[in-house]
């Protein structure tokens, strides 16, 4: 179900009116988390009714584990065997619905077992698999690693023998529709300790608002706009050299407005609901470096990485050398998290790289501080992080060499529509990135809006989604 | 929730305040909705509203992108002010056309049919521009200015920046054309080593056009000019669809003289070009049906 649709505004008030009439009719917590996991399930069921037993399994499946492991850890035993056997089960499960076809099809020499590739190639991807299977691993990671001081009520509830509690509230920490298909990837020590009775009078209005319209703007008006347009990179029709330059930043634009207006529309959501969800992106085409980037795009996937992955591999703890394996191998698996083709992994690898040798040329130039150099570099990482963008676009390699042939080959006309179109709507992207850069250039520099200045602003955005928004389509990160 | 109710109440003032003061600017500054737009799919669909938003009757253009460069002002203008609604689907076919006439339930007086682009079958983005018209979006917005296409702040602008760069000049009108005669210039026998194709193409033609009512002796097939290529297929589908019915046919392609329509991509005619095929399909109008043809 998409957030942009009247079917789920449908299900949204029926979930927040019931939700909120429980606590009154003396249904507190538990009838609150059956609410939001039954809501969750129906928004799951929605496109695919059948999928929704994948996701029953997941959470019956990580409920035990975590169980288990928690009850290992009240019995003063070892919970190693089953926080692998949890972690073994969860990425079995992403590999068999995401990877399966691609390590069989990469394996197998051509023209073997060509059924079984076709068969395993039929397989519908679940959407949110990767972003649920993430949040389900730091989920059993968390409780064998102990850090069970902001679990306590999973703890309690296990050590009072209440497994259907637990399991209830598991199945809500897997399950919770406003991150469910795309995130932002929630860890479990951020998320449990939350878990409590809500009250209408405790919502954050200014904040659940401002995040979902600041979401719906950002998803519904420049996204779906310019995605009308970048769609002509994959058809591989444009020949006009600045129509291509343009359509690039065009797709730059639009995968951030995409992504950090589901991310934003899910803080919103959730905030409805009482929880707080951690922030996605902080202006990341404002970064002078890829290792400054990743600081600020999709910040909880590489949060997760860093805490889940990177760490239990050493870090960089372990000489340079290591370390720089690390971060290739980090940013390898990084991009196959995104999806089952080789240019994903391509275009992690090529992000591992950049971060590697930026922590080489680091420790070997140091570059003067000045506005200007700092303004190149800003610019270098953007175009470096716009090109490998378009291995996301187009995960047919094919395409992309079409492209650059069409380039090399291309005139220097260009066309006004796919221009203009780019222009008009990556410009609320440019003038946010640019509003940041200004502000932690110079901090001193405050916004002297009053609240009701602030007000007509989100008034213009409200006012901008219904008069300029495009036709409705799937977030581009649905189909990680 | 006090709180939730007051920003609500604070937004929606501003909300609907803005709204109001952009009809207004519409209304008395811009003073014309968009005609055109930076998307296909959103100029495709001001010209949908467009019919939904007409009353029953006048002429409607159903085609392509290339019947889409004509203009329906000019044509109205030759034809004797009758209302023409320009439903020429960029990216679309004649399917798409017909289907949307029929979805919204219009019955136009005369029916004209691009030849250039005789296919039935629905893309994807035909498919999407269906569904959307049937969308509770689309519907509000017969009622509700604001959200229709053709007010989109965006493609206001952009039909503005279109129109000022092609220099547009209503008041200069070509004056000295005369009208082309009907049916096809050359009448040589085309051939087609697919009878059976030809046969099943002119077959949903007929089916699709019976079902919309209108009658044949008001359907006109129009040939446009479309730099070098051959049509042959249309060509026999237009004879054949000639054969079986009492249509008329406006052969633009086959009159022309050699370089007298110019292209902006080889196939479309440019905005010059528009004008002189529209005067010359006005007229042609004109002469067969302004005195039959109801006004609205």
């Amino acid at each position: 179900m998409l957030f942009t649709t009247w079917t789920f505004a449908a299900l949204l008030l029926a979930t927040l009116v019931v939700y909120y009439l429980l606590p009154r009719l003396g249904r507190g917590l538990e009838g609150q988390i059956s609410v939001l996991v039954l809501s969750s399930l129906i928004f799951y069921a929605y496109e695919t009714p059948s999928l929704v037993f994948l996701l029953l399994f997941s959470i019956l499946a990580n409920a035990y584990y975590s169980i288990r492991v928690i009850r290992a850890h009240q019995n003063g035993e070892s919970s190693k065997f089953w926080v692998t056997s949890a972690v073994a089960v969860n990425l079995l499960l992403l590999g068999f619905f995401k990877y399966a076809a691609l390590i069989v099809s990469s394996v197998l020499p051509d023209g073997v077992l060509v059924g079984l590739v076709s068969d395993l190639e039929k397989i519908p991807l679940p959407v949110g698999i990767s972003f649920f299977t993430f949040q389900a691993i730091s989920l059993v990671v968390d409780l064998h690693r102990g850090d069970s001081g902001k679990m306590t009520s999973l703890a309690e509830l296990v050590g009072r023998k209440e497994n259907l509690r637990a399991t209830h509230r598991i199945g809500f920490f897997i399950a919770f529709f406003p991150q469910l298909i795309a995130g932002p990837i929630v860890k479990a020590h951020d998320f449990f300790y939350q878990i409590v009775a809500k009250r209408i009078t405790e919502v954050a209005w200014d904040y659940a608002l401002k995040s979902l319209i600041a979401g719906f703007f950002l998803k519904m008006v420049v996204a779906d706009n310019l995605k009308e347009v970048t769609v002509l990179l994959g058809e591989g029709l444009v020949t006009q050299r600045i129509d291509l330059i343009f359509l690039i930043y065009g797709y730059s634009c639009q995968i951030f407005a995409d992504f950090a207006g589901y991310s934003l529309i899910a803080i919103g959501l959730a905030a409805l609901f009482g929880y707080r969800l951690p922030v996605n992106f902080q202006f990341p085409y404002i970064s002078a470096s890829i290792t400054e980037f990743w600081r600020r795009w999709h910040i909880s996937l590489s949060t997760w990485l860093k805490e889940y992955l990177y760490f239990p591999l050493g870090g960089n703890r372990k000489g340079a050398l290591r370390t720089y394996i690390n971060l290739l191998l980090v940013m390898l698996l990084g991009g196959l998290w995104h999806g089952a083709a080789w240019s994903y992994m391509i275009w992690g690898g090529a992000h591992g790289v950049f971060l590697a040798l930026e922590r080489l040329g680091g420790q070997t130039f140091k570059l003067p501080k000045h506005p200007l150099i700092h303004c190149v570099k800003v610019l270098v990482v953007f175009h470096l992080v716009s090109l490998l963008w378009l291995l996301f676009l187009l995960p047919d390699f094919d395409k992309v060499v079409g492209l650059a042939r069409n380039f090399a080959s291309g005139s220097w006309t260009m066309g006004p529509q796919n221009i203009y179109t780019v222009v008009i709507f990556s410009a609320p992207i440019v003038l946010y990135h640019l509003w940041a850069g200004l502000k932690e250039w110079r901090p001193s520099l405050k916004t002297c809006w009053s609240s009701r200045m602030k007000w007509w602003g989100y008034a213009l955005l409200v006012f901008c989604i219904i008069t300029n928004s495009g036709t409705t389509g799937a977030f581009v990160y649905f189909q990680f | 929730m006090k709180e939730g109710l007051k920003i609500i109440w604070a937004l929606g003032w501003r909300v609907s305040l803005l709204l109001l003061i952009w009809q207004l600017v519409i209304k008395l500054v811009i003073k014309h909705p968009a005609r055109f737009a930076e998307s296909n799919l959103v100029s495709n669909q001001i010209r949908i509203q467009d019919l939904a938003l007409r009353g029953q009757g006048g002429i409607v253009l159903v085609g392509s992108s290339m019947i889409a460069r004509l203009d329906a002002e000019v044509i109205s203008k030759n034809a004797g002010g009758v209302p023409v609604v320009q439903l020429g689907l960029d990216g679309g076919r004649m399917g798409l056309g017909l289907s949307v006439i029929g979805s919204l339930d219009k019955k136009p007086d005369v029916l004209i049919l691009e030849a250039n682009s005789f296919s039935m079958e629905l893309s994807d983005n035909d498919q999407i521009l269906l569904e959307q018209a049937d969308e509770p979006v689309f519907q509000i917005a017969q009622y509700f200015p604001p959200v229709r296409a053709a007010n989109r702040p965006s493609a206001i602008l952009y039909s503005d920046l279109k129109e000022w760069k092609d220099e547009r000049r209503w008041s200069a009108p070509i004056t000295s054309l005369s009208a082309n005669p009907l049916g096809f210039k050359n009448d040589q026998p085309l051939h087609s080593p697919e009878q059976e194709g030809i046969t099943k193409a002119s077959d949903l033609v007929v089916e699709q056009v019976s079902r919309l009512g209108v009658p044949w002796d008001r359907v006109l097939i129009v040939m446009l000019p479309n730099g070098d290529r051959a049509n042959e297929r249309d060509y026999l589908i237009s004879a054949e669809l000639k054969k079986r019915t009492c249509v008329q046919i406006l052969d633009l392609k086959g009159h022309a003289e050699s370089g007298e329509y110019l292209f902006t991509d080889g196939l479309h005619l440019d905005l010059q070009s528009g004008i002189k095929a529209s005067t010359r399909l006005g007229m042609a109008l004109s002469d067969l049906y302004s005195k039959k043809t109801r006004v609205d």
